[in-house]
């Protein structure tokens, strides 16, 4: 069967015949005799559903947590320890180093970063590390990894490798496929699709791992709720029209932004002259996501171009229906992105309506940098 | 405001001006110009409304969490580290020790653990200890730990004091009041009371270590769901009409099990013989809670008694509206409890067809 029949018909059938999903939201359940006390931090029902789908969509073991985060730091309690290294980017997922930093390292985790862009680097940071992350597309930039020489690198230094699929998804990208030992997504994102849950997933091919990873989630009490795991199956039967629909958009906006004369840059890894286009085009035959970036002359036009949206949203998160921008300097401090970079998650608006929104938000952001300038023109002595 | 009219009317009004709080599943928000991005791993309204009726109830910051275990875990990334030291009970709810022996120790953790009914065993512990934990009334033996004296056992030592009050809940119990640095509750059993959610809750007047415990429940993403946060809300509405009727009849049917010929021990301090008895009036003034448990001869026959039963549910958890029995044997590792305990989480059923069921169920002869 078809991804896409798949998400619509579903793998487990609900007794009572209805066609959408049971919702038990029972904690305990009655012992069946000479059976186990089943209790809700072990899984619930509609959540071994979900995962049951989104295992059959990768030929793996899917394993749902209630958030991105809670799945990444169920994976590193499960696989490190006191004296074990761990492989991070210096530009992915800021919440990933901020975990590493401020939690990990208190613990005895070496923490070791790699620039996204050095391969030799990766390669060197994965020499008995324990485990490597690589995020491609990545979050914010856009750049893209190749996730079968990562495995290589990774495995050759001994250490598992962990792809954060959340641009990809499924649809677009196997990275277990590729030599990956974990794909790991923020499902918040496409696969609810919906900006109403918070719900992360992992899949493996490896079920020791996988046995590991579902202990550590049930000690740690990290499952995924009864009503967002409802939710996310819910989103999941649309993810085949929403993901395609946002990925046409956002190429064709990408092309639009970069012919713009205020945009200094365009980060979307299905742009010809993306450093990676070629790669993006073998890891993502069907497309390069509905996520890009792009730059405005400084961090100010970008602050003003944010706040003048009308149709897109001035919001964190991405992958919903809606489309977002978000200056990420403003989330993520210390230089790791460029000030003047805003990243634009493309939603299911119409195009046109879109690019106009968009040309009168940068259009407003470039009369402010002109009101200033002039403004700072007439204050300074003649020189 | 009394509790049981802080509990009726709530905090936080709905501004549509629905008595029924909204439920708001936003994981994102429109940003205020100027201002930062809301993000539901850090800003979940509903949760916060749950945050601020539990705070109020025991006058402290409040901090809900995915689970009992969640919220434990987060204690525990916040406090500890490598080289760091954990008091922890022998006798506690076991899931504890699983955390502590599966991960903590892993990552440079020193998990040292005393008797709880050993005060020296403690002290000793607790010295130079990050952290200490106690667990009151306990799980499933039901003793009772002075909270008070642990607090400054546990601050001469120079660790912080957590206490679970899971079997209490603040209308029981307020550990924060006897020196607790942090009370902790699996708001799943009473607090919720439905069996219907999963969630966890730590007060603290700490504002600091609130805060500190707030940034790890981000970073890990281990926040309540919007939709379990409303259904823990709706739950605390009747908390006050729930508890007392179980301790009352956990009450009675512990005084009718202490004579039944079958039942070799009864373990509920409200018992005037139980060894805590006295301690439990001066800490738990309102009622010794609503789990009790009791003794037959040995593990087959309280697995009988676990099958036998009809109206009682034969069930793990507890502090719902129903009553539920469980060999404990049989789920926690070898050793821990004795062979022929069944823990029994007292619910609202008719008292008299609560005993009726279980002296059917109970094995034949002494």
């Amino acid at each position: 069967m078809e991804p896409d029949s798949l998400l619509v018909r579903g793998l487990v059938d609900n007794p009572s015949g209805g066609l959408s999903p049971a919702l038990d939201r029972s904690t305990t359940f009655e012992r069946a005799p000479g059976g186990g006390s089943p209790y809700g931090r072990g899984n619930a029902p509609v959540t071994a559903e979900a995962e049951a789908l989104l295992s059959a969509l990768e030929d793996a073991e899917a394993t749902l947590f209630a958030s991105g985060m809670t799945a990444w730091t169920c994976l590193c309690l499960t696989v490190l320890g006191q004296g074990k290294a761990l492989v991070i980017p210096t530009s992915g997922y800021y919440e990933v180093e901020l975990l590493g930093s401020e939690v990990l390292g208190r613990f005895g985790v070496e923490v070791r970063r790699y620039d996204l862009r050095d391969a030799e680097g990766f390669r060197r940071a994965c020499e008995g590390a324990a485990l490597a992350i690589i995020e491609t597309p990545s979050n914010p930039t856009l750049t893209v990894t190749d996730i079968a020489a990562s495995a290589q690198a990774a495995h050759a230094g001994g250490a598992l490798l962990c792809c954060d699929n959340t641009f990809g998804t499924p649809l677009l990208q196997r990275p277990l496929d590729l030599g990956a030992d974990l794909a790991w997504q923020s499902a918040t994102k496409y696969l609810a699709g919906h900006s109403d849950v918070l719900a992360g997933l992992i899949t493996t091919r490896d079920s020791a791992l996988r046995e590991r990873l579902v202990w550590v989630r049930r000690t740690i009490g990290g499952v995924l709720a009864p009503d967002p795991a409802w939710l996310l199956l819910r989103g999941l039967r649309t993810l085949h029209v929403r993901l395609p629909r946002s990925v046409a958009t956002a190429s064709e906006l990408a092309r639009r932004l970069a012919a713009h004369p205020a945009v200094t840059a365009v980060h979307y890894p299905g742009l010809p002259d993306h450093p990676e286009y070629q790669l993006a085009q073998r890891q993502m035959p069907s497309g390069a996501g509905g996520v890009l970036a792009f730059e405005l002359a400084d961090g100010l036009a970008a602050g003003q171009c944010e706040e003048a949206v009308r149709l897109v949203r001035n919001a964190t998160s991405l992958g919903g229906v809606e489309s977002l921008i978000e200056r990420r300097a403003r989330i993520e401090p210390d230089g790791r992105v460029p000030e003047g970079l805003l990243r634009l998650a493309v939603g299911l608006e119409d195009v046109d309506d879109l690019w106009a929104d968009l040309a009168q938000a940068i259009e407003a952001s470039q009369a402010s940098a002109a009101a200033s300038s002039t403004t700072s023109a007439a204050s300074s002595p003649i020189s | 405001m009394e509790p049981d009219s802080l509990l009726v009317r709530g905090l936080v009004d709905n501004p549509s001006g629905g008595l029924s709080p909204p439920l708001d599943r936003s994981t994102t928000f429109e940003r205020e110009p100027g201002g930062g991005s809301p993000y539901g791993r850090g800003h979940a309204p509903v949760a916060a409304e749950a945050e601020a009726l539990l705070g109020a109830l025991e006058e402290a910051e409040a901090t809900v969490f995915a689970s009992g275990m969640t919220a434990w875990t987060c204690i525990c990334l916040s406090l500890l580290g490598q080289g760091s030291a954990l008091a922890l009970a022998t006798s506690g709810y076991y899931s504890l020790e699983g955390f502590a022996s599966g991960i903590l120790e892993r990552f440079g953790v020193e998990v040292r653990r005393f008797d709880a009914r050993d005060r020296d065993s403690f002290r000793r512990a607790c010295d130079g200890a990050a952290l200490a934990i106690i667990e009151t009334p306990s799980n499933p033996l039901v003793t009772l730990t002075d909270i008070a004296g642990a607090a400054g056992d546990a601050h001469a030592g120079g660790a912080l004091l957590c206490c679970d009050s899971t079997f209490a809940t603040p209308l029981l119990q307020r550990p924060l009041d006897l020196g607790a640095d942090l009370a902790w509750q699996s708001a799943t059993k009473y607090l919720a009371g439905h069996s219907d959610v999963l969630a966890g809750v730590v007060t603290t007047r700490d504002a600091a270590l609130r805060e500190q415990l707030v940034w790890t429940r981000r970073t890990i993403g281990g926040v309540l769901a919007p939709d379990a946060a409303w259904l823990l809300l709706r739950g605390l509405r009747t908390l006050h009409v729930r508890l007392p009727r179980q301790v009352a009849t956990a009450s009675e049917l512990a005084r009718r099990l202490a004579t039944h010929p079958s039942v070799a021990a009864v373990h509920y301090p409200g018992l005037a013989e139980h060894p805590d008895h006295g301690l439990a009036l001066r800490q738990m003034p309102g009622g010794a809670g609503g789990v009790l448990a009791f003794e037959v001869a040995d593990r087959a026959s309280a697995r009988h008694c676990e099958e036998a039963v009809r109206l009682v549910r034969r069930a793990t958890s507890l502090g719902g509206v129903e009553t539920l029995i469980e060999c404990r044997a049989r789920v926690e590792p070898e050793g821990r409890v004795p062979d022929g305990l069944l823990r029994l989480s007292v619910g609202l059923e008719d008292v008299d067809d609560l005993w009726a069921d279980l002296t059917q169920a109970m094995p034949r002869g002494a």
